[in-house]
């Protein structure tokens, strides 16, 4: 149990790769036999640095101010988050939808020699004083880590200033992580450290901490909790529309789930560690097996072993002939993936329900919980290429232009300009999960792939912006 | 001390990333953190060819935060070299190489050495924000890419505008320009937008002269363009929107080329005439819409505040209540953009604000009796404010989640009926 505190960085944890490509059977072995490399890229493209994952992983809480210790650029991603909050306001019912409280300290060239304490402190003041919010978040950056700002005592000593509010020190510096995800680790570091305090409470039956990121549609919640429903379960859902109260909340659960692979999964352990509270940490449930294996996970858990069971075979008789007529229209067909760890891998587990087959597949990171996967893939479609990689479209199009899949998943932008008909499992605003979120994103991704009439117009029209030659080189020629 | 900001209307210098993909087949090659490529993109349009994921990054590390990025650096360059295919390769940096002190311009020299387009901007975000990293890159071009000509190409006319993908209608406003500039007689030459890439750029010393349609930003690029390449500069502060300010526009312009008088107001002639056309069409549409109050407020960079005000005031007849310039325009140009506020006809002169703080405007606007629903202009944020209002609302500046642009435009004559059915689209959806 004693082990090191975990630092919130992904890579710290042993046998974790980011750059690697291979035969997905090659992978499998080679993991095995802990002979994985830690390379680098010497050629790559831009990537999602942690700092995003930790504001858009808290910006809808409610009665928050977010301070972006930063120079100005660092809250430029946040109008996605802007439009998700006031999106999910809209969903909820809410009439009145507002905009989230966004204050940046700016950094600028003086505060780069003579340091930003004080930028930092008017603008945490400046927050009491406009929105008297009952939470501070103050999101460290690349820049304010470097020129050495200790936002930790600047923030112990506004926190004796200013009472009212709770004041959050997030450490989420662009360059300690190529792992995004590690931004969703650095926030729950912090809100487990200031909130929550290690303070146990009394337990309260049947709740239960549903962990859901950013990109998770309201539909998507609410099929969440009408399954958990059925099998008891009050839902804790956070971070996401949630606020003050609810995270308080969290230590009273009797047990805890996440929607995602690499959401909340470290902070569960801490949760099992500093508050014994149980967890499931399965899949996400995307797609018939993998809804049944999330489903199972946490009923597990709570000993409700014998009630999911009945509920799975309802569940399956009412939804498996309405996916058989998805399957129908999909068979055969065969598929490239891309995308974040949970989806990709949901994703390819989604496409089996539907029969088609797996050539390829990229995702950020490999790691234990990616190998158990790759072990179950493996058994079903025969072998397909791996592309261990933070987007890298350069890789993918070279992939993609190898293989010429007959279907590609993920963030179509440059597949779609070969021809190939593209489709997602990624959508924030409707339903992807759960049983009839299954039906909602099969029908669609059929509809979609049975016209590539854009695509095949686009590919008549523009190029890609990469030399012939380098689709006759391998793909991995820059993972050294 | 640069001031913090609460709903913050730009981004930073490396934000400048937007000029160079909106230079036809040029890609910024960002020396920087993993993040910042996706932390500056927007939802409004790639360059279609480049898109943020594509561009080529060092994505600094812990490592090379110690050691330096150099190494990694040179690789970038040299492999983007080997495997984008595109004309121009712009090195921009990031906060991380310019406080640890990687000497960028060491790197990028040696590819100049040997014949490579690579040349290599300055752009760290606590340096500025986007408008001044437009500005960076665009003196990095003129130091590192162009010589003085003794050629000139005549009636050949350069005009620069304000900053692309900043600017949501850049590309149409850019070619309606282009358009109207022809239409007199002359040939003009910009680096942005479509079959606009290094041709063009090539082309720049060869110009008569420069025209700078825009308040403030590039006035240190023209002025650096005068030093080094001898040509001379037109500055125009207002971008012309409707047929009262293109109609000024166009004579100016001429007046300054040498263009005979009597093509200009040929040309002027013909467009007002069929302006004027559509305008009576919908007189009674301006006339009788009672449901907007007179009285407006933009809040946007300086030139969409400035030329949308001129606009609504001399060609449609309402009245300016406090404008808002959110652009954080440099100290030394304000007063003579507030000269133009002032310089309204019949002696109407708008109260304008250079006000960064989006909490502050918001204040303003809730407590200012417009008479009526205001109509407001702005970013993404002033929905939220407006909303609470009952105002009219149009999304015109950055952030932008409201509106579609693909080449869509408000400069000219014909930038100015769009504007006007754009803001009568919306007074007309309210049905009480």
């Amino acid at each position: 149990m004693a082990e090191k505190k975990y630092s919130g960085v992904r890579e710290s944890k042993p046998g974790r790769v980011n750059d690697l490509g291979d035969n997905s059977k090659t992978i499998e072995e080679d993991f095995k036999k802990g002979c994985l490399k830690r390379a680098d890229r010497s050629f790559a493209q831009g990537l999602q640095c942690q700092q995003i994952n930790s504001m858009a992983a808290l910006m809808s809480l409610e009665d928050a101010v977010f301070v972006s210790h930063s120079p100005q650029g660092c809250v430029g991603c946040t109008i996605m988050a802007v439009d998700m909050y006031r999106v999910g306001q809209a969903h909820r019912g809410i009439k009145n939808i507002k905009n989230p409280r966004i204050i940046v300290t700016n950094l600028d060239q003086k505060s780069v020699v003579f340091g930003g304490e004080q930028k930092l402190k008017q603008s945490v003041k400046k927050a009491v004083d406009r929105y008297n919010p009952k939470l501070i978040f103050i999101y460290a950056s690349c820049a304010s880590g470097i020129i050495g700002d200790d936002i930790d005592a600047i923030a112990g000593e506004l926190q004796e200033e200013y009472e009212d509010a709770i004041i959050v020190p997030i450490h989420c510096e662009g360059f300690k992580s190529k792992i995004c995800a590690s931004g969703f680790d650095a926030a729950f570091l912090s809100i487990n450290k200031y909130i929550l305090k290690g303070e146990k409470q009394p337990k309260e039956k049947g709740l239960v901490n549903l962990f859901a990121p950013t990109t998770v549609s309201y539909a998507d919640q609410l099929e969440m909790e009408r399954m958990l429903e059925l099998i008891g379960v009050r839902v804790n859902y956070i971070p996401f529309y949630s606020s003050l109260e609810k995270i308080r909340q969290i230590p009273r659960a009797e047990a805890s789930t996440s929607i995602c692979k690499v959401f909340a999964d470290e902070f569960m352990k801490t949760l099992w560690e500093d508050y014994e509270i149980p967890y499931s940490h399965t899949v996400m449930p995307i797609g018939i097996r993998n809804t049944d294996k999330w489903y199972r996970g946490i009923a597990k858990v709570l000993g409700k072993e014998k009630e999911v069971e009945e509920i799975i075979a309802k569940e399956h008789e009412r939804i498996e002939p309405l996916v058989k007529k998805i399957r129908d229209r999909l068979e055969g067909k065969r598929v490239f993936i891309c995308g974040g760890t949970g989806r990709s891998f949901a994703a390819a587990a989604l496409i089996d329900d539907f029969g088609m087959k797996l050539v390829g597949l990229e995702t950020p990171t490999y790691d234990d919980d990616a190998q158990v996967d790759i072990e179950y893939l493996n058994g079903i479609h025969k072998d397909f290429v791996v592309d261990v990689a933070n987007m890298q479209p350069f890789e993918q199009v070279n992939l993609v232009n190898k293989l010429k899949p007959d279907a590609f998943i993920g963030i179509p932008e440059w597949t779609a300009r070969f021809g190939i008909p593209t489709t997602h499992v990624l959508d924030g605003k409707r339903p992807t999960m759960g049983y009839d979120g299954l039906l909602y994103l099969g029908n669609k991704i059929a509809d979609q792939l049975e016209n590539p009439g854009f695509n095949k117009k686009l590919s008549k029209h523009v190029k890609l912006p990469y030399k012939e030659s380098w689709y006759e080189e391998d793909a991995f020629k820059y993972i050294v | 001390m640069a001031k913090l900001l609460d709903k913050q209307r730009y981004k930073c210098a490396l934000g400048a990333m937007q000029t160079v993909q909106a230079i036809d087949r040029a890609i910024p090659i960002l020396h920087s953190g993993p993040g910042c490529a996706q932390k500056l993109s927007d939802s409004i349009g790639s360059s279609g060819y480049f898109s943020p994921n594509i561009f080529p990054c060092t994505s600094i590390n812990e490592k090379d935060v110690v050691f330096g990025g150099v190494k990694k650096l040179d690789t970038t360059i040299e492999n983007a070299l080997k495997v984008i295919d595109a004309d121009l390769f712009v090195v921009l940096t990031g906060c991380i190489p310019e406080i640890v002190g990687d000497d960028t311009g060491e790197v990028v020299s040696r590819y100049q050495e040997d014949g490579k387009p690579v040349v290599y901007a300055s752009t760290a975000g606590f340096k500025g924000n986007n408008y001044k990293g437009h500005e960076q890159v665009i003196d990095a071009i003129i130091d590192q890419f162009l010589e003085k000509s003794e050629e000139k190409e005549k009636g050949l006319v350069n005009i620069w505008a304000d900053v692309p993908y900043q600017d949501l209608f850049w590309l149409g406003n850019i070619k309606e320009l282009e358009k109207l500039i022809a239409e007199i007689g002359l040939t003009p030459n910009t680096i942005f937008g479509y079959k606009n890439g290094i041709d063009n750029i090539r082309k720049i010393p060869k110009a008569e002269f420069n025209l700078l349609v825009s308040p403030w930003v590039s006035l240190t690029n023209v002025k650096k363009m005068e030093r080094k390449l001898g040509i001379p500069y037109l500055h125009y502060p207002t971008l012309p929107i409707g047929a009262y300010e293109t109609s000024k526009f166009l004579r100016t312009v001429g007046e300054f080329a040498g263009v005979d008088k009597d093509k200009v107001e040929a040309v002027i002639n013909e467009h007002e005439n069929y302006y004027y056309y559509l305008i009576e069409r919908y007189a009674d549409l301006f006339l009788e819409t009672r449901v907007m109050a007179k009285q407006f407020s933009v809040v946007a960079d300086a030139q969409y505040a400035l030329g949308i005000t001129k606009f609504l005031v001399n060609d449609l007849g309402l009245f300016p209540a406090k404008q808002f310039v959110v652009d954080d325009t440099p100290k030394q140009y304000r007063d003579k953009i507030k000269e133009e506020f002032e310089n309204l006809n019949y002696g109407i002169k708008a109260e304008v604000s250079f006000e960064t703080d989006g909490y502050k405007i918001h204040n303003e606007i809730r407590e200012h009796d417009y008479h009526g629903y205001p109509l407001i202009l702005g970013s993404y944020y002033e929905k939220e404010v407006t909303g609470e209002l009952d105002g009219h609302y149009l999304n015109i500046s950055w952030p932008v989640q409201d509106k579609v642009v693909l080449d869509d435009f408000y400069v000219g004559y014909t930038g100015g009926i769009r504007l006007i059915e754009d803001i009568y689209s919306v007074a007309v959806q309210r049905f009480n």
